[in-house]
């Protein structure tokens, strides 16, 4: 038999099932002497997923990083497919670039894969930050790009399931309020020493979500497992408090 | 649904000798289907990845195949589908060819017995001359006396303890050529004709809600045990071609694809010999790695077959 019969057909094929993830990186000036660590992170991150083929068969991944503006680095798609681009430091620390082009790029990842048939899961956006936003009206734009007011209809329908980590000066209470939706949302803060540790246990946090999620799809009940940071990590975890008139 | 059978694929699947999918692929294969291996023997023991009967009765020529899902091999955990077969003659009403597809609940760590009980219950119910909605309420309360006698036992204290399964029935039989009989279903476990022109069209309902809210898919199934232990059904009378009776693990991709339901009805236009049939039970094709039961009726041609 030779290899052409057996490798994967790149056309789409109605009907494969996709469990979309966001990965938004923080770039600012803060960063600057994190970048090799960082990076480093998001490769094991694709190791661990290429290593788990029924994982990369399910979950698509997508990295966007942000500073003073917000850019897709590697567009959604299989991480087998793809290559990881170098991450490297920008400007200030503008959270309301990232939402913004993260609510657009999921929307149209969602239509364009559902018009080529795929079934598509609700999205789950991890969002990595080591510092205070600048921008003194993220929250107001979190609620007007991100979430939805099922009530009024107002709002993004197609939410993610938004998962901040923070380290260094991010502060928690802005952490507290980026969990999303209200009812299952987790944020996670790292308290440790240094910034290597506390990217190496959100990694892991972010690694296992994605493979314990993607591995409960064909199982038929989807879900987007949030994982317990590691004994000793150095993280903590808690419950979202999002309030959409929060000030 | 219509199909053109002629645009089937069948292709064969490049994987070592330490895998264990199918050879048989619909579109892309995965790399679930080359990459992931057999793994270790599992539990509990004797509960094989693969069990596949053939049978004819009454004018009716009978495959079934149930086969251990990649996912679930990949977790080391057992085969949770299930299938049985039986037959019932009786003066007045003729021959009848009965059969049941199990799905078991996945979140549920004993529901392979919850599908192995079901689907041996159903049909030995029915081979018994009881009607689907008692025989459904019947093995719906015998469910619910298993799923709480493991949460007694020992097994009450692991996680995900319990069990559950989706169900359908159907007792058959052939009527001057045309398919008649019942169906009775819980959860999205299906009943498929066939015809003569490759179509494929879903008899009995679909109890579950897998289309989504709008925005994204999700799934939604009510298995037994249920609450009051009903069942759906309805009776039919079908011309020519064949029946299956399938679990989501099939009836999904089949649902969704129309190169799936041209290659089934190429495949399955005629039937089988039943070792191939379970090997294209389990055709692979990517992101669907569920297990998978099919029985399948056709007419019984007697030697011209």
């Amino acid at each position: 038999m030779s290899e052409e019969r057996v490798r994967e057909r790149s056309e789409v094929e109605p009907g494969q099932i996709v469990m979309p993830f966001y990965l938004v990186c923080d770039v600012s000036y803060s960063m600057y002497g994190d970048m090799p660590t960082l990076n480093d992170s998001v490769q094991r991150l694709r190791r661990a997923i290429v290593g788990e083929p029924i994982v990369d068969d399910v979950a698509q991944i997508c990295i966007i990083s942000f500073s003073d503006s917000a850019k897709v680095m590697m567009p959604l798609g299989q991480m087998s497919e793809q290559a990881v681009p170098a991450l490297s430091v920008e400007g200030g620390t503008n959270y309301g670039e990232a939402f913004r082009l993260l609510a657009q790029t999921i929307t149209a990842d969602t239509a364009t894969l559902k018009s080529q048939g795929y079934k598509v899961y609700r999205p789950c956006a991890f969002f990595l930050s080591d510092g205070e936003p600048l921008d003194h009206d993220w929250h107001q734009t979190f609620t007007g790009t991100l979430t939805y007011d099922r009530a009024s209809g107002h709002g993004m329908k197609g939410h993610p399931i938004f998962v901040p980590f923070g380290f260094r000066d991010a502060p928690e209470a802005v952490l507290r309020q980026l969990a999303y939706p209200p009812e299952k949302g987790k944020w996670y803060k790292a308290r440790t020493a240094t910034v290597e540790q506390a990217l190496n246990g959100i990694i892991d946090i972010i690694m296992k979500t994605v493979i314990t999620s993607s591995m409960t799809v064909p199982g038929g009940k989807p879900a987007v497992v949030q994982q317990q940071p590691a004994p000793g990590s150095g993280i903590v975890q808690g419950d979202s408090e999002y309030d959409p008139d929060w000030a | 649904m219509s199909v053109d059978p002629s645009a089937a694929r069948g292709d064969e699947i490049l994987a070592g000798p330490r895998a264990a999918a199918s050879p048989f692929s619909i579109g892309a294969p995965g790399r679930a289907a080359r990459e992931v291996p057999a793994g270790p023997p599992g539990a509990p023991s004797g509960h094989a990845d693969v069990e596949l009967s053939a049978a004819t009765w009454a004018g009716v020529l009978i495959r079934g195949a149930t086969c251990r899902g990649l996912h679930h091999r990949a977790l080391g955990e057992p085969r949770q589908d299930a299938f049985a077969i039986g037959h019932r003659s009786c003066p007045e009403g003729g021959d009848w060819v009965i059969a049941a597809v199990c799905d078991g609940v996945g979140s549920l760590r004993q529901s392979d017995a919850a599908a192995t009980l079901a689907s041996r219950r159903l049909v030995d119910l029915a081979a018994a001359g009881k009607p689907w909605p008692e025989g459904f309420a019947h093995v719906n309360e015998e469910i619910r006396a298993a799923a709480e006698e493991v949460l007694r036992g020992r097994g009450g204290a692991e996680p995900g303890a319990g069990m559950a399964t989706t169900a359908v029935a159907a007792r058959v039989r052939r009527e001057e050529g045309d398919w008649v009989g019942e169906v009775a279903w819980i959860g999205d476990s299906t009943l498929w004709h066939l015809d003569a022109g490759s179509r494929w069209t879903l008899i009995s309902g679909l109890d579950c809600g897998d289309d989504g809210d709008d925005e994204y898919s999700w799934s939604r199934v009510r298995p037994m045990p249920s609450a009051d232990g009903t069942c759906a059904s309805r009776e039919f009378r079908l011309a020519g071609g064949a029946l299956f009776l399938m679990t989501d693990g099939v009836a999904n991709p089949l649902r969704w694809s129309d190169d799936v339901q041209a290659a089934l009805a190429g495949w399955w236009a005629a039937p089988p010999d039943p070792f191939t049939f379970a090997a294209q039970v389990a055709f692979a094709r990517r992101t669907h790695i569920d297990d998978r039961t099919v029985v399948g009726l056709w007419p019984d041609k007697g030697d011209l077959e």
